[in-house]
């Protein structure tokens, strides 16, 4: 029962501090705010699809940062030979990242279904080193970046002057959370991915093909991943290394939110954004933003171990 | 004078509630059985005991000591041992060292008492493959090496959960003999059984749980015709 | 009987005690590289014997390297003293982190620990005035001034130092509360297994010994940095070497050290780009196909070969 109420407390408290920063910040530091939302975006959209894999397959993707650098090679790529812009190049992303996915799902994950987790995280792993070096070897390690002006379009509110095609990343997570959702929800297909993800023995037994189930997911997962790693190049350089942040981001944000939680995923994306642009804000203080999510993901895992102890 | 004693115990997943309201002692030299049907509570009942879970209420005392948030291994070492439910062997392990895990770590023994230790459990348990391979032993070998490791640390109360499951008549009968043998070196029994003739053969008392709770409590003749538990146990299935 | 017992490891020793007197400066330096990536995946195969994967190898070799190159340039002690401060900095650090997160296993463990190189090279970049920032710091003089044959001496010492760590591991009680605690733990508590006490010691000796070979590799090469020291690398050939060797043993990763260490040099000639390339699919593949590694799969060949002619 007291249990029951310290959750509730927790809920409120966390509902207030979800309506209480963006207020303070606003009057405060206006451009943190914007940054962090920006920012925040672009962790949660990226987020999304290896939160999808790890509720329905299983697996915890740690190529997931790999599949977005090379996204985003492939983006820069098209866009030197076939004169794409990074924005069109995400069609092209999807089918060719599908089909990688549905490769890579095939000749590996498959294999790995049954396998204890350490040696699911040690092919994920061991695939995420395949991707960087094959980049390195292919591109070398010099960053990469199409010259585009319509990523500095900005705007001016009052004394306020602020980016505002990085909203882009803003909007992105949003639809792609209620896209998902709807797709989860309202689908006879996403239904089934989700009755996969709480009990893939019982989906068997109604019927569901399982390990088709897990083709498409990981498949349509690498596939946004991949596009999206074509957003990504519209702000960011590309580079062998570029992704493996956006592992440990993503899985901060999941462990953060809890498995099969994809809005607290999008929450928590904003809150580590916003969280980072904070600490960047302060002169001199900078360069520790990239510890932020560690500090995060210490806290979380402190949380839920002493709610473990508890429970 | 009770070796371990439970007062109200309760344990909660949730909103789910597993085990309440349990409250039980086990005398010295004691073998008490935990009968109820499926879901009943008796397999979160050990856990809570040996501290696997922890309690969401009530206390448990080991002799004097309150041990109600023990750690496990804790617990282990002060003399609660248990084997599990389905078999869980320590496969990189060979026999010999599955045994010796509780002698070296249930009671702080060296290495070279350890392996003697284990050599006389074995012998006692009737176990003679000692150093082979977990994956080369049958499965009363199995559960003879799981009820070793659990002696091997010294028990005052030991836990055996569905040892007899899936053991044809004769070998039942060896495993019998040899609980019965553990019972006469002073350890209290409890045991945790589906099969209704091993009950009836070989407990002093029994408990009937059913929905988290004690319903009934005696002999085995006396608690096997009370209409209450035919009606929520032996009326189910058996 | 006893002698006959101990003779292909003292005849190991001698040997490798002995090889700078038929090999070259170049060799030398060949195996100084291999023998620090082998003390690497000794130390990481101690972990995974207790069930953890931990990525931290490259974060406590870097902090290592860093504490000691520090301790010596700012206190001028002796180089050996300022290796095991670098050993004594990545254990103590080892041991608070794992009071944390070894509260909860697998994936919460070893993705936190991946982080780890990561994190320390931000903090480590973060104090300029001490670290050099993002340049890192150089050595006046390598150790010994670069003698190649006295630097493999310093660093065959340290990977033995390791094999025998690890043979102790392998010999006392620590084997069968590490074994059962992987195995299943449930049973490894209930029968008196201090878990997480274990786990925290494990991790603790096996981050220092990581701490020590990063003390070392910064004193041979003389300098530390965030990109450098930090590098991937150290984390990435060692559990290839690990896992191609076969995993929860002594003899499987110095094994697949010594094979992989020599074919790395002949990539590395190859491919100079790309042979890490190799490392990775390495730990796919075998992860996928071989999961007992080159040892284990020997090791169960003989077995069963043995068997069979047994019962016949």
């Amino acid at each position: 029962m007291t249990l029951f109420r310290t959750l509730r407390r927790w809920q409120l408290l966390l509902l207030l501090a979800s309506l209480g920063v963006p207020i303070v910040l606003m009057l405060w530091k206006p451009y943190v705010l914007i940054e962090g939302l920006q920012r925040g975006g672009l962790y949660a959209v990226i987020a999304l699809p290896m939160a999808l894999i790890l509720g329905v397959v299983g697996i915890i993707n740690l190529a997931h940062g790999e599949f977005m650098m090379l996204g985003a090679y492939f983006a820069y790529w098209m866009g030197v030979y076939a004169g794409l812009d990074p924005l069109v190049a995400m069609i092209p992303a999807v089918v060719a990242f599908a089909l990688l996915g549905a490769i890579t799902y095939v000749l590996t994950i498959r294999r790995a279904l049954k396998a204890p987790e350490l040696n699911q995280l040690l092919l994920t792993f061991g695939m995420a080193m395949v991707g960087t070096e094959f980049a390195n070897l292919m591109w070398t390690s010099q960053p990469l970046k199409p010259h585009l002006s319509y990523v500095y379009s900005s705007v001016a509110l009052g004394k306020l002057r602020f980016g505002t095609y990085a909203f882009i990343y803003t909007a992105a997570a949003i639809v792609l959370l209620v896209l998902l959702q709807l797709f989860l929800r309202k689908t006879r297909l996403g239904r089934a991915a989700l009755a996969v993800g709480q009990n893939p023995r019982g989906a068997r037994l109604v019927g569901i093909d399982v390990n088709r189930t897990y083709l498409l997911i990981f498949s349509v997962s690498i596939a946004l991943v991949g596009a999206l790693g074509a957003m990504f190049l519209t702000r960011h350089s590309v580079f062998p290394s570029a992704g493996s942040p956006f592992t440990m981001k993503s899985f901060c944000l999941i462990a953060m939110a809890g498995i099969g939680n994809l809005p607290g995923v999008v929450w928590g994306g904003f809150g580590l954004g916003i969280a980072e642009a904070l600490v960047s804000s302060f002169r001199g203080y900078g360069g520790w933003a990239d510890v932020v999510f560690f500090a995060v993901l210490v806290a979380v895992i402190m949380g839920k171990s002493y709610r473990r102890q508890t429970a | 004078m009770a070796v371990l004693r439970t007062e109200a115990l309760e344990r909660r997943f949730g909103g789910l509630v597993a085990v309440h309201d349990l409250t039980f002692e086990l005398a010295e030299n004691e073998i008490l059985g935990i009968i109820g049907p499926n879901g009943a509570g008796k397999t979160t009942a050990i856990n809570a005991i040996s501290g696997l879970y922890m309690p969401t209420a009530g206390r448990i005392f080991l002799g004097e000591e309150d041990i109600t948030y023990s750690p496990p291994h804790v617990r282990c070492h002060l003399g609660i041992g248990r084997t599990f439910q389905l078999v869980h062997p320590l496969v990189d392990l060979t026999a010999r060292e599955n045994i010796m895990v509780g002698a070296l770590f249930g009671q702080h023994r060296s290495l070279r008492q350890a392996r003697k230790t284990a050599e006389e459990i074995a012998a006692q348990l009737g176990l003679e493959r000692i150093d082979r391979s977990v994956s080369d032993l049958t499965v009363l070998e199995i559960k003879k090496l799981e009820i070793g490791r659990a002696l091997a640390s010294d028990p005052k109360v030991l836990f055996l959960d569905e040892v007899m499951a899936g053991l044809n008549s004769d070998e039942t009968k060896a495993a019998l003999d040899a609980v019965r043998g553990i019972r006469d070196q002073g350890v209290a029994i409890c045991v945790v059984e589906h099969v209704m003739s091993v009950i009836r053969d070989l407990t002093d008392r029994v408990i009937v749980l059913d929905g988290g709770t004690i319903i009934a409590e005696g002999p085995y003749s006396k608690v096997s015709a009370d209409p209450r538990v035919i009606a929520a146990y032996l009326g189910e299935e058996e | 009987m006893r002698m006959t017992r101990y003779l292909p490891y003292v005849l190991g020793a001698a040997l490798a005690a002995l090889f700078p007197l038929f090999s070259g400066a170049y060799l030398e330096q060949v195996a100084v590289g291999m023998l620090i990536y082998l003390t690497l995946a000794l130390s990481w195969d101690m972990l995974l014997r207790s069930g953890q994967l931990g990525f931290g190898t490259a974060g406590f070799f870097g902090l290592g390297s860093y504490a000691a190159i520090l301790l010596f340039l700012n206190v001028g002690v002796h180089p050996f003293v300022s290796i095991a401060f670098g050993g004594v900095v990545a254990g103590v650090v080892a041991l608070l982190v794992g009071l944390a997160v070894l509260r909860l296993r697998g994936m919460y463990f070893a993705i936190t620990t991946l982080a780890l190189a990561g994190i320390f090279a931000v903090v480590l970049r973060n104090f300029p005035g001490l670290t050099g920032g993002s340049e890192g710091r150089m050595l006046p003089n390598c150790i010994y001034a670069g003698n190649t044959t006295k630097i493999y001496w310093l660093v065959l010492a340290l990977a033995v130092f390791t094999i025998v760590i690890s043979e102790v591991f392998e010999r006392t009680r620590i084997r069968l509360a590490l074994t059962s605690i992987r195995n299943d733990e449930r049973v490894a508590k209930s029968s008196g297994v201090n878990v997480f006490k274990y786990l925290v010691f494990v991790f603790a000796v096996t981050s220092a010994i990581q701490g020590l070979a990063g003390g070392t590799y910064a004193h041979v090469f003389g300098f530390v940095s965030p990109e450098g020291s930090f590098s991937a690398n150290f984390l990435l050939l060692p559990l290839a070497m690990a896992l191609l060797g076969g995993v929860h043993s002594t003899w499987g990763p110095v094994v697949g050290g010594l094979v992989l260490g020599a074919l790395s040099e002949y990539l590395k000639l190859q491919i100079p780009y790309g042979h890490l390339l190799v490392y990775g699919a390495i730990i796919v593949v075998v992860t996928l196909f071989l999961p007992q590694g080159l040892m284990g799969t020997v090791r169960a060949w003989w077995r069963r070969s043995h068997v069979t002619r047994g019962a016949q």
